[in-house]
């Protein structure tokens, strides 16, 4: 619209308004500049508020996993160096046995190696109860009760004086009031047991937790099983469980009470018999083998962690700058800003002072 | 006819007299400059010519100011006006946008959205660690905060409430009809000056001032319409309407005659409702108008032709209602020539008596005839047959019209606004924000209620699953559950056996056998009629065993089983209790697992009163780490689900109250961080699109009041100007006046040529 003529008032007026944005925009400058953010209120910029909110929760929960590898890698670390102590033990008994099968007639020389390997019988069994934090490493899905207790089970073999030779045997609890035989040949003793074994505990690493189905609310039954980790580590699985199809225990703390029964046996009948110590002993070095398999198991375990744990930090760093990228100023153009609207606001006062003292009166005589 | 010899100092007159008027407008406008809504003036003059219809020259005799008149466009007031409520509406909804938005946006602070990622840090510490208190802990307190959080958002919103409320009921419209009375006085005082003398531009300048404050407020009609307020005197009479959105007008201001506005809360919707009262007369319907009319009434009474008289009249003529109708104006006529009586009340009341047959007269009100749907407003219709009087007078010395209060005849119902800033208040207040309102506190205080709602429900679902609770007594076995009342007296105390244990009634009222120390007599609990044997003998209450003592819990209060909030009642209505019974010993209720709820609200203001359940913050249970029932400790399972839940979308819906019909008003499916930040940026957009529009409207003001400036604003360098200009006019002719004295002198002084 065009205007001919305008009030004295109205261009006092205007100057004012004009005045109060430039103020209002070196305010708004001096503002981005202090506090180093783009702008303060989300009106200013809700697309940009909103991805900034969206990247923030990205980073708090990259956090989180990263939180959860390194508690799940310190467990599996702490659960792998018990399994190699539990194998150094093993060597132990094996060069143990070695010399009772090779001196088979010694008698003094056999008790002792008895009673020796009934005693790294009590070491492997306190590396299996061993704990990381106040959490028991093997016991599986059980992590406040002691998974293993070793117990002394008659045996049908007679000592000299009649008595029932008893051997120690290991046993299984997954709530401190159940125990079950590791090497309890009844099915049902065995699906439990191989249910305690295959109980998983996983956490969320970021890998999408993902439930299949349409209920909207989360059910353990549907978790689908590779968008996240297991962290359980179990002693059954370490030590085996079971028994052989000719009826040996698999579990290498059985084994090794069946080798000091057998050569506890041995010693009473004088046989020399070196057959069934034979046989246990291969049965022992298979289970060791197993074990050395499991350690094995855990030390991948623990390398993909590492790789995850690396691929975590890497997507910290790139969420934390795309954080920066859209949240944060450019101080420069912050500061190049702030200067030009001080400098505007500046040269506004400048024309307000003759805008304000002129006018045709001022030239009358 | 000659033009007569001294007429040129007349003319000289006329123009030092014309010139020093203009001179005095100029020192007017210059000493207004800073007077605001002073519009400039300027002198209307015309050249005078008495034209001489013989001669053959004519000449005038100079100029004359006739009046002082504005310089002023009214289209430029119109669309003035129509553009500031534009903008009141618009600050109104912005500003308290801008509330809004200091309460969600979580930019530049700790709230909502760093709740829930604490929340679901705490939930994944814990999913390697479910076997350690200190954990379950963590996410007790991440919740704790959680729902203090939203209970504070829910606060600041009822803050953001009653401070609008407050805005519009103690601010806005008392300052409206404020405006509307100030407006009507002015308007009496301008056309009583302009009956007797001329206009008077400055009341003009003010009252034009208020109506521009007055547009701001509502979207208003103004016009001027000739009128005769004395024989032979005709003035342009202020007339402003309110345009409503159906189309329809409400009259605000008729001359010195104005309205007022009211505004209270809807006690079933909750709705701010603004209805109007017309002005019917000199007062405004106010204490001090009707005491008026009452006033006239009485002295109707004391002229003899009182109500009673008319509703006689009318009673005697019952069953001719066109004779009734004729005679009740012949009365109302008649009142007229008596003392002016009648035109008081037509002031306040101005009616018309119809017949419409069937018994029935109708009386019509001319100033308020309008529905809240903008309809006409039926008359109010007079049985004839029932013998009712037309006129009473009420309690408290009102008018009443056949039962009908004549305030609520002139009172309309709910309005609504096109524009203006109480449509903005309106607005903020009312809308509940679908496809076609503005979304408003509702919206946002339905969204928060929302999120306090499912977060609530899918927690408590996700919770209630593994291993049942249940309230264990002092031993740690399960507590049964009984629904016997203790006996009590008649002071309401438990009544005790000899051994001072209180006495309970057993499940089938059962005569005792044996005496109690105490006889007792066995009342059916809900009727509380005595019950008897079968032989008609009185009843006697059975004690229980000890087994049947209630749990007190460490205070030595009973613990009653719980049903949500209320203690849960058994069939009889009993209240229903823990006891300290064990289930060797105690053959009754099998005991109901604990429900174990995380969250628990108030279903009539979920986000305001979400809160820890009780039981869950006292410690009676945790959260389930496994669904499964005996799983091992270390079973986590659940906690995945909590992490899946707050990771997970949830579909979140509000909707329209029933009285608007119950349709969805907004869905939203995502997780609760999403949904939460969706609010955030729904404000953050809704505040920015609103400064948008209110810069615009701003701007396009400013243009508009530019060239109401360049219309009538004063400017200096034009004053200084025509200071110049007048002051050469009044030298001019005062130059003049001395010339032609000059030249009179000379003629004067002819006859002494040549002596």
């Amino acid at each position: 619209m065009s205007i001919s003529r305008i009030g004295t008032n109205q261009i006092l007026k205007n100057y004012q308004t004009g005045l109060n944005k430039s103020w209002l925009q070196s305010q708004t400058d001096m503002i981005a500049v202090m506090s180093g953010k783009k702008f303060q209120n989300i009106s200013e910029d809700p697309a940009t508020a909103a991805r900034a909110f969206q990247l923030r929760k990205q980073y708090v929960a990259n956090d989180d996993y990263i939180n959860n590898v390194e508690e799940v890698a310190s467990h599996i670390d702490t659960a792998a160096s018990s399994a190699l102590q539990v194998n150094q033990i093993l060597e132990q008994v094996e060069s143990d046995m070695l010399k009772a099968l090779n001196d088979p007639t010694g008698e003094g020389g056999r008790d002792a190696i008895a009673s020796a390997i009934e005693q790294l019988q009590e070491a492997v069994v306190a590396s299996a109860n061993a704990k990381f934090g106040d959490k028991f490493l093997f016991g599986g899905e059980n992590v406040s009760f002691a998974p293993f207790e070793l117990r002394d089970d008659a045996t049908g073999v007679r000592d000299d004086d009649g008595n029932f030779i008893t051997q120690k045997s290991l046993y299984f609890t997954n709530d401190g009031v159940n125990y079950y035989s590791v090497s309890d040949p009844d099915p049902l003793v065995q699906s439990a047991l191989k249910e305690f074994a295959d109980a998983e505990v996983f956490i969320d690493m970021g890998f999408g937790l993902e439930y299949s189905g349409t209920d909207s609310i989360p059910n353990s039954d549907n978790l689908v099983s590779n968008s996240v980790i297991d962290m359980s580590t179990s002693g059954l699985d370490m030590l085996g469980f079971g028994v052989s199809d000719d009826g040996t225990p698999t579990n290498i703390v059985d084994l090794m009470g069946q080798f000091v029964t057998e050569l506890k046996n041995g010693l009473r009948s004088e046989t020399g018999d070196t057959d069934t110590l034979t046989s246990t002993f291969g049965h022992f070095q298979d289970a060791k083998n197993d074990l050395l398999n499991y350690t094995t198991t855990l030390g991948t375990r623990g390398t993909f962690l590492n790789t995850t744990l690396t691929r975590l930090e890497e997507n910290k760093f790139t969420l934390n700058e795309k954080i920066v990228a859209t949240v944060n100023v450019d101080t420069a153009e912050a500061i190049t800003n702030y200067s030009w609207s001080q400098f505007a606001y500046n040269q506004a006062l400048k024309i307000g002072n003759t805008i304000l003292t002129q006018s045709f009166i001022d030239y009358m005589r | 006819m000659m033009r007569p010899t001294f007429a040129g100092f007349t003319t000289a007159q006329f123009g030092m007299s014309t010139a020093m008027n203009s001179l005095n407008i100029t020192g007017q406008n210059i000493s207004n400059i800073s007077t605001v809504g002073y519009t400039r003036q300027a002198a209307d003059q015309i050249s005078m010519n008495l034209t001489n219809p013989n001669g053959a020259y004519s000449i005038g005799f100079g100029a004359l100011t006739t009046s002082t008149s504005q310089l002023r466009d009214p289209y430029l007031d119109i669309r003035f006006r129509t553009e500031i409520a534009s903008v009141g509406e618009n600050e109104v909804i912005y500003n308290t946008l801008t509330d809004l938005e200091s309460i969600f946006d979580e930019f530049a602070k700790v709230g909502v959205q760093e709740a829930l990622t604490d929340l679901m840090s705490s939930f994944q510490d814990y999913s390697s660690n479910v076997n350690s208190a200190e954990f379950q802990e963590m996410i007790k307190a991440s919740s704790d905060s959680l729902v203090k959080l939203i209970n504070e958002y829910t606060n600041q919103l009822d803050t953001v409430r009653s401070d609008t409320v407050d805005g519009l009921t103690d601010v806005d419209i008392p300052n409206v009809n404020d405006i509307l009375s100030r407006i009507g006085e002015l308007t009496q005082s301008i056309e009583t000056t302009a009956v007797i003398a001329s206009t008077p531009l400055e009341l003009l300048d003010q009252r034009n001032l208020l109506i521009d404050e007055l547009a701001s407020y509502l979207p208003i009609k103004v016009t001027y319409v000739a009128t005769d307020v004395q024989p032979g005197v005709t003035i342009d009479r202020l007339h402003i309407e309110l345009v409503n959105t159906e189309g329809e007008n409400y009259t605000l201001v008729d001359g010195p005659v104005a309205g007022s506005f009211n505004t209270y809360t809807d006690e079933d919707t909750g709705d701010q409702i603004i209805t109007y009262t017309a002005g019917i007369g000199e007062n405004m319907l106010t204490g001090t108008g009707i005491s008026v009319l009452n006033n006239a009434l009485e002295k109707l009474n004391a002229a003899n032709t009182s109500l009673e008289a008319i509703n006689q009249a009318i009673s005697d003529n019952a069953g001719d209602t066109k004779a009734v109708a004729t005679l009740l104006n012949e009365k109302l006529d008649y009142l007229s020539y008596r003392d002016g009586l009648l035109e008081q009340i037509n002031a306040f009341l101005p009616i018309e008596v119809t017949d419409t047959g069937n018994d029935t007269v109708s009386i019509a009100f001319t100033p308020m005839t309008l529905n809240t749907d903008g309809s006409v407003k039926d008359p109010i219709a007079i049985d004839l047959t029932t013998g009712d009087d037309v006129f009473t007078l009420d309690t408290d010395g009102s008018l009443l019209l056949s039962g009908a209060n004549i305030m609520d005849e002139l009172t309309s119902g709910e309005l609504t606004f096109s524009s203006g800033s109480i449509k903005g208040s309106l607005d903020m207040l009312n809308s509940y924000g679908d496809a076609v309102s503005q979304k408003g506190l509702r919206y946002y205080e339905a969204q928060l209620d929302e999120f306090a709602i499912t977060i609530a429900e899918v927690f408590n679902q996700m919770n209630n699953v593994g291993d049942p609770v249940y309230v264990k007594t002092a031993s740690g076995a399960i507590a049964y559950e009984l629904a016997y009342e203790p006996i009590l007296d008649g002071a309401g105390d438990p009544v005790l056996d000899e051994t001072g244990r209180p006495m309970y009634y057993d499940e089938e009222y059962e005569a005792q056998t044996g005496t109690p120390a105490v006889p007792v007599w066995a009342t059916d609990p809900v009727t509380g009629a005595g019950l008897v044997n079968d032989d008609g003998t009185a009843q006697q209450a059975t004690r229980t065993t000890l087994v049947y003592e209630p749990l007190l819990d460490d205070d030595g209060n009973i613990v009653y089983v719980m049903d949500g909030d209320d203690i849960a009642l058994d069939q009889y209505g009993n209240r229903i209790y823990y006891t300290d019974a064990t289930a060797t010993d105690f053959s009754g209720t099998e005991p109901t697992p604990m429900a174990k709820d995380l969250f628990s609200f108030d279903p009539a203001d979920p986000s305001g009163t979400l809160r820890i359940a009780e039981n869950w913050k006292t410690g009676l249970y945790t959260v389930s780490a496994s669904q499964y029932e005996g799983a091992a400790s270390g079973a986590n399972d659940n906690i995945l689900n909590f992490i899946g839940a707050l990771e997970g979308s949830h579909a979140f819906e509000t909707y329209m109250p029933d009285h608007e019909g119950g349709a969805l008003l907004s869905g939203f499916t995502g997780s609760f961080y999403d949904y939460f930040t969706n609010i955030a940026t729904t404000v953050g957009l809704e505040t920015k699109t609103t400064y948008q529009s209110l810069e615009n409207y701003i701007i396009l003001v400013a243009d508009i009041a530019d060239s109401k400036s360049s219309v009538s604003g004063v400017n200096l360098d034009e004053e200084g100007m025509n200071l110049i200009q007048y002051q050469s006019a009044y030298s001019a002719a005062a130059r003049l006046m001395t010339t032609l004295d000059e030249a009179l002198e000379t003629l004067l002084n002819m006859g002494r040529v040549g002596r």
